[in-house]
């Protein structure tokens, strides 16, 4: 049984600490969620939106339906309705978050720092893990999963191990570097 | 922070997850992961820092590019012949390149055999010489044929070097050969006289380079 679900049905046997901690910990996941899928100024709203709709239905959810999975596609829902929302505003409306999502707008000096790190990091990868720094590099220049499979003869299975085991590297690295720092 | 990760088979697609790699399917099954895996939830919230800044960077990316760590070597005409006969589909293309392998092949046993002995100059005939057998060593063989005179020498090694020396009984040398070095593992030396012996007495000197020396004489007659 995973958090969420035991919190749930702590909630609806009437205890209002699990009530509290299971939408400080639905926030945080659909937080999680939202920043991948919508612009930073909307996350809240949007997970405000999200968790209104699961405090309104949960105590009438059937126990056998997956809690977890149902508010997962409450979450995506509200998504998809705010991304319709935006597409018809950004018609007649200057869209305000392009400068927001401008690169130079929100580099502060730890991004600066963070930045020097990565690109010292990056630069050993491209020794230590030469098919992660490959595959990396492909994907963030456009290439699609299956592009990308095809160019290196890889399965999409092999291609995601290989990011996992260079994003570890990736991040040990980048660790080691803040501990020096530091 | 939970220290594993719930469910490592939909965990290892966290980072095609951060990457947008993931299928519609894969990007759902993820999600509704990070919903009950602590573990991953917050790698995600900590990379994502990184992940912001190698979306945005274009001059960080340029280090991961091929150009600066392993440039792909440029496909030459012989490379691309080779692929497209043997490696890429279809692979009933290979028969192909066989072909010009068996016809080389063909041809290299065909100039070998130009050097053998006696080819294209008749049939060859094989005589043994030993010591002991003395002048009246009768040898019969075909006046038109190429003769191998094998001599079983005392001190014949593999390998070693020798001063042959074929003289008729009238003085004339017939053939000779200061640097023999067919020897058998026997040790037998195999002497071949492309044009074969007249009629004739004849006296076959070896000579070793420790100056060991061993002659024998014989007779040619034609049958």
């Amino acid at each position: 049984m995973t958090e969420l679900t035991s919190l749930r049905l702590k909630a609806l046997a009437g205890d209002s600490t699990s009530e509290d901690a299971l939408f400080s910990a639905l926030i945080v996941r659909f937080s999680t969620i939202a920043k991948r899928r919508v612009q930073k100024s909307h996350v809240e709203d949007v997970v405000h939106d999200a968790s209104a709709v699961v405090a309104a239905k949960y105590r009438d959810l059937d126990n056998s339906v997956n809690f977890d999975a149902w508010a997962y596609k409450v979450l995506r829902n509200v998504i998809a309705n705010h991304l319709r929302a935006q597409m018809v505003r950004k018609d007649t409306v200057i869209d305000t978050d392009l400068v927001e999502r401008s690169p130079q707008s929100d580099f502060d000096d730890s991004a600066a720092a963070l930045r020097i790190d990565l690109k010292t990091c990056l630069s050993k990868l491209v020794q230590a893990r030469p098919r992660y720094a490959k595959v990396l590099h492909m994907s963030l220049s456009g290439y699609t999963t299956e592009q990308i499979c095809d160019e290196l003869n890889l399965s999409r299975t092999n291609v995601y191990v290989t990011l996992c085991r260079g994003r570890e590297w990736l991040r040990e690295c980048l660790s080691r570097r803040t501990e020096y720092e530091s | 922070m939970n220290r594993r990760c719930t469910d490592p088979v939909i965990g290892q697609l966290l980072s095609g997850y951060e990457l947008d790699m993931l299928s519609e399917s894969e990007q759902e099954s993820f999600e509704i992961h990070l919903m009950a895996c602590d573990h991953c939830r917050k790698s995600v919230e900590e990379f994502q820092p990184q992940m912001d800044i190698l979306r945005r960077d274009s001059d960080i990316v340029d280090i991961l590019a091929p150009s600066k760590h392993q440039r792909p070597r440029a496909e030459t005409a012989w490379s691309r012949l080779v692929r497209t006969l043997w490696i890429s589909p279809p692979r009933i293309l290979r028969p192909a390149a066989l072909l010009p392998a068996i016809l080389l092949l063909i041809v290299a046993v065909y100039l070998q055999n130009q050097d053998g002995p006696g080819t294209g100059d008749g049939p060859v005939e094989v005589r043994s010489l030993f010591q002991g057998r003395g002048p009246e060593t009768i040898l019969e063989v075909s006046p038109d044929h190429s003769l191998v005179l094998s001599v079983a020498c005392r001190f014949g090694v593999p390998g070693e070097q020798y001063d042959l020396s074929l003289k008729a009984t009238n003085g004339r040398i017939v053939y000779h050969e200061p640097a023999f070095r067919d020897v058998d593992s026997q040790g037998i030396l195999n002497i071949l006289l492309v044009d074969g012996l007249d009629e004739g007495d004849y006296v076959l000197t070896v000579k070793g380079q420790d100056h060991q020396t061993q002659e024998f004489k014989f007779t040619v007659v034609h049958d």
